[in-house]
């Protein structure tokens, strides 16, 4: 999978999963901001998630990882075995 | 299969507030079916409503959560330091009210976790047909961050 594909999975995951509206959601786009909003509850989802699908652990991660899917993408590229 | 004594054994509710009176199964960490008897005489339906009693959904919620923490199996030093908690509640419908002398037959199946959560299909039924069903996820907490 390259590094868009993640990021168009990632993207799909926001959207079935944890109800956010695709219009609105680029990769770039802040998470946790006023836009969509997404708070604790939803980390540990988006943990899980990326646990279960590439094999990476983001448990106790600094909160700039999750900032967006760029940030997110790029951790799970820096840490996949 | 588990009869009360066992559940009790298993789980850390205690009347008024034990939901699950029998398991008729149980495959651990992955899936249950529990039954739960609906009684006039519960404390809630005094004002849930008079004259009218009906099961609140909340309860009902919690009666899937009750059976749901006998499928998550934990080790004992896990239990010692960690609560497992309900995180989220999603998509829960009440397709048909509960009444005293429904018999609740609870199945849930757990559909993501092992990780930092654990996520469970739920569907109550009374004799055979859905009278609720949605979805509940659960984490564990440290018992020592409880009230920081």
């Amino acid at each position: 999978m390259n590094n868009e594909e993640m990021k168009q999975k990632l993207k799909e995951f926001f959207m079935s999963d944890l109800g956010v509206d695709g219009d609105v959601l680029n990769f770039d786009t802040p998470l946790f901001g006023d836009e969509i909003g997404l708070d604790s509850v939803d980390s540990l989802e988006i943990i899980s998630f990326v646990d279960d699908n590439f094999g990476v652990s983001m448990t106790g991660v600094g909160k700039e990882h999750f900032q967006s899917i760029d940030t997110i993408a790029a951790f799970i590229e820096n840490n996949k075995a | 299969m588990m009869n009360i004594f066992e559940i009790s054994e298993k789980i850390a509710q205690r009347p008024p507030f034990q939901m699950i009176e029998k398991v008729v199964e149980l495959v651990p960490n992955e899936s249950a079916v529990g039954i739960k008897n609906v009684s006039v005489n519960e404390p809630y339906f005094m004002g849930h409503f008079p004259g009218t009693p009906i099961m609140p959904g909340v309860l009902i919620c919690e009666a899937c959560a009750q059976l749901c923490s006998l499928v998550i199996e934990k080790p004992a030093e896990d239990l010692e330091k960690n609560l497992y908690v309900l995180l989220k509640i999603d998509g829960f419908k009440f397709v048909k009210p509960v009444i005293p002398g429904d018999q609740l037959e609870i199945s849930v199946n757990k559909t993501k976790g092992g990780g930092v959560i654990v996520g469970f299909d739920c569907v109550v039924k009374v004799n055979g047909n859905v009278h609720a069903k949605g979805s509940l996820t659960f984490t564990s907490i440290p018992k020592e961050s409880l009230g920081k």
